[in-house]
């Protein structure tokens, strides 16, 4: 295909940083206990070059509502009601580091900008970012891949909720600093963003500070296939890279059939677009949605879009997901297409009465659509204007990435009238000695680290170089001082906790994990009690101090073991034997045992 | 050879820097830095002599704005039939935004923002000063009386954008002034400006226009309630105090409950207030020779003296009950029989001075001094100037002590002491 041949894929790289935020002394991690919650809205401004930001217009024309959980890891500076404190330390020394071993131009000066977010995503609307290198590169397998820049900003409000023109976000993460690489778009195909992203991480990890957390990585992939620069925000696994760009590869060609089909019906601009109120034609309908947008006060508005027809949904064609994703954006559901009906309860007589209202041919879609009538205009002119934009395959725009690999429309792209000075924020000076220095705080090339886990800590260097890659080098290190056992901490690490993980679909939290190993250090635990203290931990979610005083974890003595066995020799029907007997005995009991123990307590049976 | 003075801000130009060449937007050069803009948004602030300037690729207009403003401002929205409110600016982080050229908050004259959100009022705005308020002066409540006057004269209610700083000292000397008032007198700031999304001072000006729609006949002060969008508080100028440097809910009525509130479009007053007169009177005179001098221990004798002389009236803010050091008595007694006022009020900020409970306090009455029950220092302050600037020397003490525009609580309520609710 010639839009595959055509393909640019560059990508933004987001690390958490463990050591508190960046504009206030509010510690990372947190309770779940919530202190309390006030609501804002924001409003859209003019940027210092004079005109409004089209992104944040937009997202100020949703005007949304947004309610904010304080967490108790927050203070006056997240809720917007006190000005920055001074930039960590930590977190820039962190950044610094980063740029170097990703061979950037450190600035002598730090400049942090105000980049304009009205989704109620920041309280402030704005993120604090600032560039802290430029110019740098990564080696890769198939060539080094241009760094443009590396930035250190703060993270932005969880969202909780989302819904019925509110927006409740959790104050935890706001922020939390991160530290976000750019690359330039030169990265080759998927398989090559996933190498780049991990020869990234790699640095960014190595260079200490970084937060081990389920979302304390994430990426953005920015992919054109030249039909314009699609941000892809959101990204949460590298694994997902591949998906998420073949799923935007799709829907670019299918929106490319879409445009020349509809321009051969001799387009969607042959007319303008007419709204009609169509309320009165539902009144009865069965269709729930319908109804309940009606009994709530709402109106139904439909539309005839010209030479759209079978273009909405059929086949490979998607333009009713684009705009269904667009309206949603505003907290709307109801809306439905001619390609999907008779259907959702509306039936063919009340289809053919809508379709001869709104002269609807064979050539042409009917969009029907039930919202507030405040929000109607609005609606419509954003509906009428990003078909227009899709239409002549300017797909520039930002989308987030869904668990699945697909994306949904976000907002439109940002643009420079986005960013303003933080006049809170002095400059902060660098100097060249202080670069300096940090030149030895630089991590070694992945390989050499490799090596030298494998040596540390008797590892295999196959293991090694899955610790490294999976950015799990500080983990090993620190739960290896608590606990010295580092192959069982790796295996533990690697293999254990991801199963266990699965399993019970729940993740443990570092610092539990932190305080298990611990425990298992103090007590000295064999590997099978503290396999079984974090399955206690995931099954019944559990402190590990709750757990570590289970029954179910003290390990079986001798003794014990030997009382079992005996009863098993004595029951079996089949043979128990030397191969089988540490299965049996784990059959018989939930405990944790050392099998090496229990085999020679067998042997000494046996002999008997 | 083009030279970074040649460039003007908002100018496209290339540099080259760190061996690569870049596209941007000129913004400012001073004597070792030059900020320019990426196409990505970001400022880079670079050192002079690391950055080449390539070329000018697009010079910008020589005003030097890239893209002209984007006028918002309306002198007046006409809404027939509607209540008509005149807006008065002063400046103030309300009326400020953002300097992109030293990257400093500077009072601005596009007041315009504000006349969106309000629909059902008719607003007409004047710019008449343009300061920060820590740079007030009793000269400029003078005139700041006079314009409001001339304001009431022509519209339903007033409301004044002031920094809010000095807001109460302000607002007090306001109410002082109007003995008598044909609207509302509303004063309105922010704690965040206006350039930014989540700034106050939208919600703040909506609630004050609505607050000066109604009959109150007082001075008042509209600042958010609490930490939220959602309602606004009005304060009676002579008892509220900015007491926190930051959040947007700073302002507290001290000693009493707020006077009004504002929420979802409409306004609630909480009686007793004076209610709207028939006519504009104002008493337009302020002696500003009085000093505020907080007690402190150690202050010495010295110091104090310096703080006394020469002034016809001295607020002192002393401690608890309303005292000072004995070693300041003599001098007290001194200033006193030569004439000087020397008036009492506490630093606990809630609660009345009382000076007849311990010795040091009955020795400050035979010294001479004015005890001010509950009236807030900064109010004292501002009365003393009025008061010495509208009425003979005879009347002081007594008009101090009666309470002219409630500045003085008659009966103190159990529960509105404390700070956040
Ligand atoms: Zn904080």
């Amino acid at each position: 295909m010639g839009l595959r041949s055509r393909i640019k894929i560059g990508l933004e790289i987001h690390f958490q940083v463990s050591d508190g935020k960046l504009f206030c002394r509010c510690p990372t991690e947190t309770s779940s206990n919530e202190l309390f919650r006030f609501e804002r809205r924001m409003i859209a401004t003019t940027s210092e070059m004079g005109s409004m930001d089209r992104a944040a217009k937009y997202e100020m024309e949703r005007n949304l509502l947004s309610e904010y959980v304080a967490s108790e890891n927050s203070c006056l500076v997240e809720y917007d009601e006190e000005p920055p404190h001074e930039v960590d330390r930590k977190a820039l020394k962190a950044a610094l580091i980063a740029s170097l071993a990703l061979n950037c131009k450190v600035l002598n000066n730090i400049f942090f900008m105000r980049k304009v977010v009205v989704d109620g995503s920041n309280t402030s609307g704005f993120q604090r970012t600032a560039i802290i290198a430029i110019n740098g590169w990564v080696a890769t397998s198939r060539g080094k891949v241009r760094i443009s820049s590396v930035s250190l900003e703060e993270d932005s409000a969880r969202l909780l909720e989302n819904g019925d023109g509110r927006s409740i976000y959790s104050l935890d993460r706001l922020g939390i600093p991160l530290i976000e690489i750019a690359t330039e778009p030169g990265i080759i195909d998927e398989l090559h963003a996933v190498e780049t992203a991990k020869a990234i991480g790699y640095f960014v990890q190595a260079s200490g500070f970084s937060r081990m957390t389920v979302d304390a990585i994430r990426q953005d992939v920015n992919v054109s296939f030249g039909y314009g620069r699609v941000e892809i925000k959101g990204v949460q696994k590298l694994s997902l890279i591949p998906e998420v760009i073949s799923y935007e590869l799709s829907r670019q060609e299918s929106l490319h059939d879409i445009s020349e089909k509809s321009s051969q019906y001799l387009g969607f601009y042959r007319e303008e677009p007419q709204v009609h109120d169509v309320t009165d034609m539902f009144r009865e309908t069965g269709s729930k949605i319908l109804l309940s947008n009606i009994r709530a006060g709402n109106r139904i508005y439909a539309t005839t879009l010209r030479g759209m027809g079978g273009l909405m949904k059929s086949g490979k064609y998607r333009m009713g997901k684009e705009l269904a994703d667009l309206v949603r954006r505003y907290g709307i559901k109801g809306l439905f297409h001619s390609d999907e009906l008779p259907g959702y309860g509306i039936t063919q007589e009340e289809v053919d009465r809508l379709w001869s209202k709104m002269k609807k041919t064979d050539e042409d879609a009917v969009l029907l659509i039930a919202c507030p009538t405040s929000l109607s205009e609005v609606l419509f002119i954003e509906i009428f204007s990003r078909m227009a934009k899709l239409l002549q395959m300017d797909l520039t725009e930002t989308r987030f990435a869904a668990d699945d690999g697909s994306t949904f429309f976000l907002r439109p792209m940002p643009g420079r009238e986005r960013m303003y000075p933080e006049t809170d924020v002095p400059i902060l000076r660098i100097s060249d000695e202080t670069i300096h220095v940090m030149r030895n705080d630089v991590p070694l090339p992945m390989e050499e680290t490799i090596s030298m886990i494998s040596r540390d800590y008797g590892l295999s260097s196959q293991d090694a170089s899955v610790i490294v890659s999976t950015f799990r080098k500080a983990q090993l290190e620190e739960l290896s001082s608590l606990y010295k056992h580092p192959k069982i901490v790796a295996r533990f690490i690697m293999q254990t906790l991801p199963e266990l993980e699965k399993k019970y679909g729940r993740k443990i939290e570092q610092h539990k994990l932190t305080r298990l190993f611990t425990i298992a250090g103090e007590k000295n635990w064999i590997r099978e009690v503290l396999e079984k203290a974090a399955d206690l931990m995931l099954s019944g979610g559990l402190d590990p101090d709750a757990v570590a005083g289970e029954e179910e974890l003290s390990q079986l003595g001798e003794d014990e073991l030997r009382n079992i066995m005996v009863k098993l020799l004595a029951s079996s029907e089949s043979e128990t034997n030397e191969r089988n007997i540490i299965a049996r005995v784990k059959k018989e009991t939930g405990r944790p045992f050392d099998a090496a123990q229990a085999m020679k307590v067998y042997k000494s049976l046996s002999k008997v | 050879m083009v030279d970074w003075t040649d460039v003007v801000f908002g100018s496209a130009i290339k540099f080259s820097y760190s061996g690569t060449e870049y596209e941007g937007i000129f913004i400012h050069c001073d004597d070792d830095i030059v900020t320019v803009k990426l196409s990505n948004g970001y400022n880079l602030a670079l050192q002079k002599d690391q950055i080449n300037l390539v070329k000018i690729i697009r010079k910008a207009p020589e005003n030097g704005e890239a893209v002209p403003q984007q006028k918002l401002a309306k002198d007046k929205i006409r809404n027939a039939g509607k209540k008509h409110v005149s807006l008065l600016a002063t400046g103030g982080t309300i009326a400020s935004k953002v300097d992109y050229k030293t990257g400093a908050v500077s009072p601005s004259e596009d007041i315009g923002f504000i006349s969106d959100r309000v629909k059902d009022v008719e607003v007409s705005s004047e710019t008449i000063d343009n300061i920060l308020s820590e740079n007030i002066t009793p000269e400029k409540w003078i005139y700041m009386a006079g314009k409001i006057r001339d304001s009431l004269n022509r519209s339903d209610g007033c409301i004044v954008f002031h920094g809010t700083d000095t807001m109460s000292y302000s607002a007090s000397a306001i109410s002082f002034m109007f003995s008598d008032q044909t609207g509302p007198i509303v004063f309105v700031g922010s704690q965040r400006s206006s350039d930014r999304p989540s700034s106050d001072a939208f919600m703040n000006a909506e609630g004050a226009i609505h607050m000066a729609t109604t009959d109150f006949g007082e001075v008042g002060i509209a600042m958010h309630r609490n930490l939220s969008d959602e309602s606004i508080s009005m304060h009676r100028a002579v008892r509220s105090r900015k007491m926190h440097t930051s959040r947007r809910d700073a302002f507290r009525s001290i000693g009493e409950s707020e006077v009004g509130t504002y929420s979802h479009g409409s306004v609630r007053l909480l009686p007793p207030y004076r209610k709207t007169g028939v006519k504009n009177e104002i008493k337009q005179k302020l002696d500003p020779s009085v000093s505020m001098i907080y007690f402190y221990p150690s202050l010495s004798v010295e110091d104090f003296e310096g703080m006394v002389s020469k002034k016809k009236a001295v607020i002192i803010m002393g401690t608890g009950l309303g005292h000072v050091s004995h070693s300041l008595i003599p001098s007290i007694t001194q200033a006193t029989k030569e004439g000087t006022k020397i008036l009492m009020t506490s630093q606990c900020l809630y609660g009345s001075v009382n000076l007849n409970v311990y010795s040091t306090g009955r020795d400050l009455i035979r010294a001479g001094i004015i005890p001010l029950r509950n009236m807030l220092p900064e109010v004292a302050l501002v009365k003393a100037m009025y008061v010495l600037g509208n009425y003979a020397e005879e009347q002081f003490e007594e008009m101090m002590k009666e309470n002219l525009r409630g500045e003085i609580i008659e009966r103190e309520q159990a529960l509105v002491f404390g700070g956040a609710d």
